[in-house]
């Protein structure tokens, strides 16, 4: 669990950061979101210690980060950014197998971790031994996660870790993130321009105006009662109602299965999607399946827009 | 092996011109008919060469050595205010002429090697303090930040991310160091030590044209071999 008591920090007189508390639960999906230069970076790099406060405290599961070694402390804890920073001279295997090194882990291990890794982040194991010039952008990112994930840290520090990415590469790795983070249960914190990422991935959605927390809730709280006009900005007005009906899987408001066999819709998809369906087809009502095609239940018109 | 070919073909070209030199006497007596002694005679081009490669080796090794030390001290956070500083003092060490190093230390040290390696040392150190800073700072930040993010202390983030990224530039600061050094090193006899520089000096003042003729050949050939490993050794790190 991570804590923040009052952090500050400041540059040539500007506070990045003016007097923050937060506190992430293990376990939690934390997004930082806000405007360029709003101090994202610079509260997410206190944790590694990569900045250190002038005032306040961070604690890890209670204790103060400064009474750990930096180096000691980063090896333990993932940290992945925006532009990557994979070692160019290295290969992709040794780029992946990095921190696990500095922690002096036997050969057999490491290689075995490698390969793990790989599968993980679905890499073809051809790439193990391909230079990072090779890689596509989406590749590269993978191979940044999965050199954060090396040494299954705890806490995973991510700063704007898809921004540079095509839509479609970055959606494909979203969707990996959320199902690795799933699987391992690992506390990340994650900074992003973007809502729908932040509501799409987080648990927890910390909104950072000028180095101050503006709101800290969940995306659904952070939806229905955005604290400020700043708040309401980044949700951007217009796509509010999309984006809450977003966050909710049709299965939350479908009714029994009807007689009429409509068009299908798969289980999986969240209300948003299933509203643009309708649209598309000019229907009201969708049949949801599941992945067999066995018939689970009706989605109404109605319900969706009741919610 | 394709890549050692050219060092191999220039070292051979050095080595026959090294030891062929005095059999090439009725060449010379044939260029030169007026010269009573038209080949060096005072020491073995062999001597002179293995002298000359001396001191440009630890004039060569110490500039290397101090102007990477430097170009490293001035890009860590605490070395960083002296940098301008260093290039001033490493480009002021090149712009003024070894000669006068040389008359100036000569006073203080005496004769012998000890002025001229100072002095070859001062000309050598501006391409490898330059090179070393230009390498390091070339070093992309998101990897520094990288490296530092996921645990590396300073002197290994050093050692395994930055010294390997800036290898092929510093290796080029050195190979025009070194080039310099051995073309520099020639004046090293005005103080009395024996280089290849010897017979140009001793013909040019008994204007001996035949002497600095087999002196400069020699010191040209042993550059083109220089500069045809440091190709090599560029070539197997990239
Ligand atoms: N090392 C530094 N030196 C000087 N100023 C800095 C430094 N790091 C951050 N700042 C300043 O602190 C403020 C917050 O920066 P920070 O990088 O935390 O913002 P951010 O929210 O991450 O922005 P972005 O979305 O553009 O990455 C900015 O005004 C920035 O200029
Ligand atoms: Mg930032």
């Amino acid at each position: 669990m991570i804590r923040l008591e009052q952090v500050r920090r400041a540059y040539a007189g500007r506070e990045a950061v003016a007097g923050v508390d937060l506190t992430v639960e293990r376990g939690a999906f934390c997004a930082l979101i806000g405007e360029s230069g709003s101090g994202k970076s610079t509260l997410l790099r206190m944790i590694n210690r990569l900045v250190e406060p002038d005032s306040g405290r961070v604690l890890l599961d209670g204790e103060d980060v400064r009474s750990l070694a930096p180096e000691q402390l980063r090896r333990h804890i993932g940290y992945v950014i925006q532009s990557v920073g994979l070692f160019p001279h290295w290969t992709v295997a040794r780029n992946i197998a990095a921190v696990p090194a500095l922690l002096g882990w036997e050969r057999p291990r490491i290689e075995a971790r490698i390969t793990e890794l790989m599968a993980l982040l679905r890499l073809d194991p051809r790439l193990a031994k391909a230079s990072p010039a090779s890689l596509s952008g989406g590749q590269a990112q993978r191979v940044g996660v999965a050199r954060a994930l090396a040494a299954d840290p705890d806490l995973l520090l991510m700063d704007e870790p898809f921004g540079a990415l095509d839509p479609v590469t970055r959606t494909a790795l979203q969707t990996e993130l959320a199902r690795i983070q799933r699987e391992t249960g690992k506390t990340i914190v994650f900074v992003t321009h973007d809502m729908d990422e932040a509501l799409r991935l987080a648990t927890q959605v910390v909104v950072l105006d000028q180095g101050r927390v503006v709101q800290d809730a969940t995306p659904s709280g952070l939806l229905a009662h955005p604290a400020d006009d700043r708040v309401r900005d980044l949700l951007g007005r217009e796509d509010r109602g999309l984006r809450r009906l977003a966050l909710r899987p049709v299965q939350s408001v479908m009714r029994k299965p009807g007689p009429a066999s409509a068009p299908a819709i798969a289980a999986a998809t969240d209300c948003r999607a299933a509203l643009s369906r309708m649209a598309e087809l000019g229907v009201s009502v969708l049949d949801v399946q599941d992945e067999h095609g066995t018939r689970l239940g009706s989605l109404h018109l109605a319900d969706l827009i009741a919610g | 092996m394709i890549r050692l070919l050219r060092p191999a073909l220039w070292l051979g070209l050095l080595l026959a011109a090294t030891f062929g030199m005095t059999s090439l006497r009725p060449l010379f007596t044939s260029l030169f008919p007026l010269l009573e002694r038209p080949v060096y005679m005072q020491d073995s081009f062999a001597a002179l060469l293995l002298a000359h490669l001396e001191l440009v080796t630890v004039a060569s090794a110490l500039a290397g050595l101090i102007g990477i030390a430097i170009g490293i001290a001035v890009t860590r956070p605490w070395g960083a205010a002296y940098r301008g500083l260093a290039e001033t003092i490493s480009a002021a060490g090149q712009t003024f002429p070894p000669v006068a190093v040389l008359a100036i230390a000569v006073p203080s040290m005496g004769f012998g090697p000890e002025p001229a390696v100072l002095a070859l040392l001062l000309y050598g150190l501006l391409p490898a303090v330059q090179n070393t800073i230009a390498g390091l700072i070339q070093v992309p930040d998101a990897v520094k930040d990288a490296a530092t993010g996921l645990g590396f202390g300073p002197w290994r983030r050093l050692w395994q991310v930055e010294l390997p990224l800036a290898a092929p530039l510093i290796l080029t600061g050195l190979r025009v160091s070194v080039i310099i050094t051995i073309g520099t090193a020639a004046i090293a006899s005005t103080v009395g030590v024996t280089t290849l520089g010897s017979p140009v000096l001793l013909g040019l003042s008994a204007e001996n044209t035949a002497y600095v003729l087999q002196g400069a050949v020699l010191i040209g050939l042993l550059a083109l071999t220089t500069d045809a490993v440091f190709d090599a050794i560029h070539d197997m790190l990239a």
